[in-house]
């Protein structure tokens, strides 16, 4: 959950797409989705829907962090960059 | 080939997410496009397929299926089959000296209960004990199905098989008892599927997360 918090926090406010997430990450998409999904539920990241850039494919769904998953991004950050900072636990 | 695979494996994912978390599926479904035109199509796949089962028991409607599964695959299969393997050994009309073990593994002496005058009857003892290992197997498939309708004709079917059984049994004065450990596991059986269905129909229970 932190690297997929630094991913989306680093480009905020931009919209990333699941794929994008786990090229940056190196997470696979067995663990993107369910984190997504209970980030999405606890109100750390919203999703939309986007329209395919080709023809013929579905549409895809895009997800960026709320004000309090930049919040949590931004603590996160701080308690790493803090000499002898310790990561809260995901 | 792998593309095909690629798509079956993200339509059992796509399934296994159930129906609350279709907007999520069919995020997946966007994304698989993209992993296809990288060349990572099955292993996109497989990820979502196992990121699915481990969410499976989140939601209603996975704790469904995993419980259908359990029922299906580790009760009234098994049973169907033990029960086919005591009939090819000749329960109910055969003693074994080792027990039940006996039927089921072929194990001690056997020594038939019918005499020269009932004899005759062993087809008829065989065939409702062979039907109803056959209802075992029809019920775990529509079970998993969730065709209420059929679990209901392969239930009567099978409740029919027992009643064949009883009749046939009483005609060739064997014991009755013989059967009372079997009746009380069908019993349990249908307790069973008749609670699944009930949760089924109650709409699969609340969210966990």
């Amino acid at each position: 959950m932190l690297a997929l918090l630094a991913a989306l926090g680093a480009r905020t406010p931009d919209w990333w797409h699941g794929y994008e997430l786990m090229k940056e990450t190196g997470l696979a998409s067995g663990t993107i989705y369910p984190l997504l999904m209970r980030m999405t539920e606890q109100g750390l990241v919203e999703a939309e829907w986007r329209e395919p850039e080709q023809p013929g494919r579905p549409p895809r769904h895009a997800y960026r962090l709320t004000a309090a998953g930049l919040a949590l991004a931004r603590q996160q950050n701080d308690l790493q960059d803090a000499p002898g900072g310790a990561a809260v636990p995901a | 080939m792998t593309g095909r695979l690629s798509r079956v494996v993200l339509a059992l994912a796509m399934h296994s997410l159930g129906a609350q978390n279709r907007p999520w599926a069919q995020a997946m479904q966007g994304e698989f496009a993209v992993a296809e035109a990288d060349g990572r199509a099955l292993r996109f796949a497989c990820g979502c397929l196992l990121g699915a089962w481990r969410m499976l028991p989140r939601h209603g409607e996975g704790r469904f299926t995993l419980t259908s599964y359990a029922l299906s695959l580790g009760v009234l299969l098994p049973i169907g089959v033990l029960l086919a393997k005591a009939a090819m050994s000749g329960f109910p009309f055969v003693m074994a000296s080792a027990g039940t073990a006996g039927f089921l593994w072929g194990q001690g002496t056997f020594r038939s209960l019918l005499d020269p005058g009932t004899q005759c009857l062993a087809p008829a003892l065989i065939a409702p004990m062979l039907a109803l290992a056959a209802c075992h197997g029809l019920l775990a498939w529509w079970v998993l199905d969730r065709d209420w309708p059929r679990v209901v004709m392969a239930s009567r079917l099978g409740a029919a098989a027992i009643t064949a059984l009883v009749i046939v049994m009483a005609c060739a004065g064997l014991s009755l008892a013989t059967l009372a450990p079997a009746c009380l596991i069908l019993a349990a059986e249908c307790a069973a599927v008749t609670a699944l269905a009930a949760w089924q129909a109650k709409g699969l229970g609340e969210e966990l997360i």
